[in-house]
């Protein structure tokens, strides 16, 4: 079986937290950005698996299946990671420098408890060791993960490694909301100049953001070996 | 690496600090040079008034930047915030009131600092009318009653909760829950016009305080407008320490109360009712075809069928459309169910 060049995981939650009671509201956009995103990403003959979406959204199915894409991506390969749905902070009380930021990922006990423990979410030392696993495996490869949630840049700022492949398309910084209405300001934004190579996709996405009245939280972090490519 | 923004605080301070600087140049380059030209020059009384006004928003601007709060989404326009996640009519008054009165003694400084005289900095006392007192109380109640009722609402529906993700809106102040609410626009004229003829009783207060000797001063310090009292004297012309009368105090609680009374009040119209479920109808229907769109995406790629992931997230979307469908057939016949009452024959 031949290894795959260019390939995305897609991740949404939106269903999900509107049968909570728990201060997450739905996000009913989720699953047209997806497949949008994956539209554009066809179009530029990437692969879309299966997009892991609401209750399947577990932190560990999405590690699984990166594991499971990662194992056959090629040398050289691009692996997009898309995520949209909540993102928080989660303060331990023990000091700014003990914050952790993590993605509000399926847990079933979300259902019954407003915090159910930093630990079944999909927080940054996760994403920190999905990082990793991409750098050892994947020579010369280039992951961009675009996170399209509240304090999202909170998922990767505390570590500033791999920077050679590791592109960062963050919808707020750590310590900002997203906004949305009937689409998330960030997406309305990204998805008009995602033709764009990397290093322009910053500006670009807060002026398209401040355009429809949100603050331009967007952050790009770039990989150092592609900062003029595009998807 | 981050790259330094232009937040909505910075820039808000900015204009703030501009206003200073202008109405700070204009009112040195208006100064009167007599007791008859601050009479008469109405130009630098405005400018007074709109200095102390910049200068007291930059007071709060200082206090934000040294207690952190520098990184609000809406910038100093936070304050107008409420427990919804946008802007408040209530959360307006009371900082418009506040924002008055603190600039008003802000005024009165800067007026018996500049005395025409000398600088009478010594005789400052912090007086008030009793009217304003009452205006800010009854704005301040007005506030925390509507949070109360607000947060109560919320803790009984809590997916009703936005916190702070809406982009919030200036018409959402006038915007109740069925469209257009006239207690909110019409307490907003009231209070509009009350700021209006407050600052216009500031303009001739400010007038002696700036000219007049210190026995005038003083006298006016006493001079507290009552009109229930004989001791008032029409024949005087001299201004009042800045007041509203009792009548539009009182109108401004009756206009309160309706305010607040109506938040207390539970909105019911069948017809409000049918619309809701006809958008919701719509945002359904609208649904069902992006996750019939996505299965069909999903199931267009090579799935794996060794992958439990995959089999899930099929399993998911499938489960997503099914109840999709489930809430559109209970929409469509609570919708046929509203008409039946609408429409009985």
């Amino acid at each position: 079986m031949s290894k795959i060049s260019k390939v995305a995981v897609t991740v949404a939650l939106g269903d999900y937290y509107g049968n909570n009671s728990t201060g997450y509201t739905a996000l009913p956009f989720v699953y047209k950005n997806v497949t949008d995103l994956q539209s554009f990403l066809n179009d530029k003959t990437w692969e879309t698996p299966v997009t892991v979406l609401d209750i399947a959204a577990s932190k560990a199915n999405i590690l699984a299946k990166l594991q499971e894409v990662i194992a056959n991506l090629g040398s050289g390969g691009w692996l997009v990671l898309y995520y949209t749905g909540h993102g928080a902070r989660f303060d331990a009380g023990t000091g700014l420098a003990n914050l952790k930021t993590y993605c509000v990922t399926f847990t079933p006990d979300l259902r019954y408890n407003y915090f159910p423990g930093v630990l079944s979410f999909l927080t940054e030392d996760d994403y920190a060791v999905i990082v990793k696993a991409f750098g050892d495996s994947i020579p010369n490869g280039h992951l961009i993960t675009i996170l399209d949630c509240c304090n999202a840049y909170g998922l990767i700022d505390t570590f500033a490694q791999q920077e050679d492949f590791h592109t960062v398309i963050a919808a707020t910084s750590a310590d900002s909301s997203a906004y949305y209405n009937t689409n998330s300001a960030f997406f309305s934004a990204f998805s008009q100049v995602w033709g764009s190579t990397f290093d322009q996709l910053q500006d670009a996405i807060n002026q398209k953001m401040s355009a429809i009245g949100a603050p331009n939280t967007c952050i790009v972090k770039l990989a150092k070996n592609f900062q003029q490519a595009t998807f | 690496m981050k790259i330094a923004k232009k937040s909505p605080q910075l820039m808000q301070c900015l204009y703030c600090i501009a206003g200073i600087i202008i109405t700070g140049f204009f009112f040195f380059h208006n100064f009167p040079e007599s007791a008859n030209d601050a009479q008469h020059s109405i130009f630098f009384g405005i400018d007074l008034i709109l200095l102390s006004t910049f200068l007291t928003i930059f007071l709060l601007f200082i206090i934000t930047t040294i207690f952190g709060f520098t990184n609000f989404k809406a910038g100093f326009l936070n304050f107008l915030i409420g427990d919804t996640g946008t802007y408040s009519l209530s959360r307006l008054q009371a900082v418009i009131w506040a924002i008055v009165i603190i600039s008003y003694q802000i005024q009165l400084i800067i007026s018996l600092c500049s005395n025409l005289n000398g600088n009478y900095f010594k005789l400052y006392e912090p007086i008030f009318s009793e009217s304003s007192m009452w205006l800010l109380g009854l704005s301040m109640t007005s506030y925390v009653a509507v949070k109360t009722i607000t947060n109560n609402s919320l803790a009984t529906d809590p997916l009703a909760f936005q916190r702070q993700k809406t982009v919030p809106e200036w018409k959402d102040m006038l915007i109740g829950a069925n469209g257009l609410d006239f207690s909110k626009c019409q307490m907003l004229i009231w209070t509009l016009l009350a700021v209006f003829v407050f600052e216009s009783k500031c303009f001739f207060f400010n007038q002696v305080i700036i000219a007049e000797q210190p026995v005038q001063i003083l006298n006016t310090y006493k001079r507290m407008f009552d009109e229930y009292s004989d001791k008032n004297r029409p024949d005087d012309p001299s201004p009042y320490v800045p007041y509203l009368p009792w009548s539009f105090v009182v109108l401004m609680g009756l206009s309160q109360g309706v305010y607040v009374g109506k938040k207390l009040v539970p909105t019911f119209k069948l017809d409000d009712l049918k619309s809701d479920k006809q958008r919701q109808l719509t945002e359904n229907v609208a649904q069902l075809q992006i996750k019939k769109d996505l299965l069909t995406k999903m199931s267009a790629q090579p799935v794996n069928k060794s992958s439990k992931v995959d089999q899930i997230a099929i399993q998911t979307i499938n489960d997503s459309i099914a109840s999709t469908q489930e809430a559109i057939t209970d929409l469509s016949k609570d919708i046929n169910q509203i008409n039946t009452y609408l429409n009985p024959s």
